[in-house]
């Protein structure tokens, strides 16, 4: 039976991006990749689509950290809105902060950690992200625990040296 | 039996699998109990560490990604449903043209765009369709100048504008006349007319500086938004002293264009905050509310 992508795009859609952020953290690239992984989704037309669509974004977003795409090729970005309204600053200025707190207590982490903690993020199961890491099956609890832990402890962390600093 | 691990524990809150020796011993042992409530605690706690900061937006339509893949998303048979409708509307297309052929040429649309031409503005003007007379067909519109935007001088010609520091001076108001000319005008032509009025005060271009540059030259401390990025400082003279402008990102590409100088007679301009002895006002596309808001940030 086709894959019904309209559903798995509307269902997907929201994850993928988030999953892509943390890994390239730029929203516009996020979205932008996001929608290079579903053009792609299109032409192969997977089995286990969510899976594929999570293995090639996180394909994507390594070549995009080594410049590849951007030298490849410019992806057009499909806009959802005709000209979004300027973001409210404040609003914008402490989403900046927060993001920056995430993105400095995912980078305390290991790289297997916090490749496992974002496809678990994404809503991979452990079959999926084991198969997408290279870990066994019964390797995923423990090392998502361990990530979950980490991370917990690191942005609590650095959030209250943020604060200790004013 | 032993405790349970953090593997079993995991594998227990994020798929509900356990086998049942495990699940007896969780009956059974309070402090596995807590150690699951902890792992859930711990869990929920990352997931919405995970989730903060980012911005949730609706996904651009899915005929879009169609498209971009090479697909066609919409069916043959919607197009025989409107045939009918494409002939009406050609009909209509061509009954439009064909106008044209019979009725004499329209008068032309008036819009006012203000093109700083040199150190001058210039209006062009042309008449608005819905505004004009059918008949007869206007001669075409000339370029007006900011003098004659002021109406007729009393004291020859180049009363009334004058010139400042090499640029024309704006006048007070428009007449009756010309007002709903500037109210047709594009908002580019608002803005321009706003900055004309500022660089009345202006006697130098600006010119790019360093952080340090731009603090000298100005005689203290440069006030910015904390937590924005800085793009760079630029400097110009003004009369009385020096304006150091600052550009910060604010997001969404959007820029936030700082002015400060020093106070002028100790008057504050009314959309200025003061800081020290200096005014400092901003620019940018944001609701006002916002703007003062950012301004009250500045350190």
């Amino acid at each position: 039976m086709p894959t019904d992508w309209a559903s798995v795009y509307t269902a997907t859609w929201g994850d993928l991006v988030r999953f892509l952020h943390h890994k390239v953290w730029d929203a516009d690239r996020a979205r932008d990749l996001a929608q290079e992984v579903f053009v792609r989704a299109l032409d192969e037309d997977p089995e286990d689509a969510r899976a594929w669509l999570f293995t090639v974004a996180a394909n994507l977003a390594r070549d995009e950290a080594r410049g590849d795409i951007r030298r490849r090729h410019k992806l057009e970005l499909i806009k959802s809105e005709p000209a979004p309204t300027a973001p409210d600053p404040i609003e914008e200025m402490e989403r900046g902060q927060q993001l920056r707190l995430v993105r400095e207590a995912l980078a305390l982490l290991t790289d297997r950690d916090r490749d496992v903690l974002l496809l678990w993020d994404a809503g991979l199961d452990y079959e999926a992200i084991a198969g997408e890491t290279g870990l066994t099956k019964g390797a995923i609890g423990t090392t998502l625990s361990r990530a979950r832990k980490r991370l917990v402890e690191a942005y609590e962390q650095i959030g209250g040296r943020d604060a200790a600093s004013g | 039996m032993l405790h349970l691990d953090d593997a079993v524990i995991a594998e227990y809150i994020d798929t509900a699998v356990i086998s049942r020796d495990h699940e007896r011993h969780l009956s059974a042992c309070a402090e596995c109990r807590v150690l699951v409530e902890d792992a859930v605690r711990v869990r929920e706690q990352a997931k919405a560490i995970l989730h903060r900061g980012l911005a949730t937006a609706d996904p651009p339509p899915f005929t879009g990604i169609l498209a971009r893949a090479g697909r066609t998303p919409v069916r043959r048979r919607s197009y025989r449903g409107l045939a009918w409708a494409a002939t009406v509307a050609l009909a209509a297309g061509l009954g439009w043209y064909g106008r044209a052929l019979v009725l004499p040429a329209p008068t032309p649309v008036v819009t006012y765009i203000q093109v700083p031409v040199g150190e001058s503005l210039i209006v062009m003007a042309e008449a608005p369709a819905s505004e004009a007379p059918a008949t007869p067909a206007a001669p075409a519109p000339s370029p007006v100048t900011m003098a004659d935007l002021a109406g007729p001088t009393t004291s020859g010609a180049g009363a009334g504008t004058g010139t400042v520091g090499g640029i024309e001076r704006l006048p007070a108001a428009p007449p009756p006349e010309r007002a709903f000319a500037l109210r047709q005008a594009e908002p580019e032509a608002a803005q321009r007319l706003g900055r004309l009025r500022e660089e009345q005060d202006a006697i130098s271009d600006w010119r790019a500086v360093s952080l340090e540059e731009a603090q000298t030259m100005l005689g203290g401390d440069l006030q910015t938004v904390a937590g924005l990025q800085t793009l760079g400082y630029a400097v110009r003279a003004v009369r009385g002293g020096v304006e150091v402008r600052t550009e910060q990102v604010l997001g969404g590409g959007a820029v936030l264009e700082l002015l400060q100088r020093r106070l002028r007679d100790n008057l504050l301009a009314a959309d200025a905050v003061r800081r020290g002895d200096f005014e400092v006002s901003g620019r940018a596309p944001i609701p006002r509310d916002s703007l003062r808001a950012l301004l009250l940030r500045l350190q």
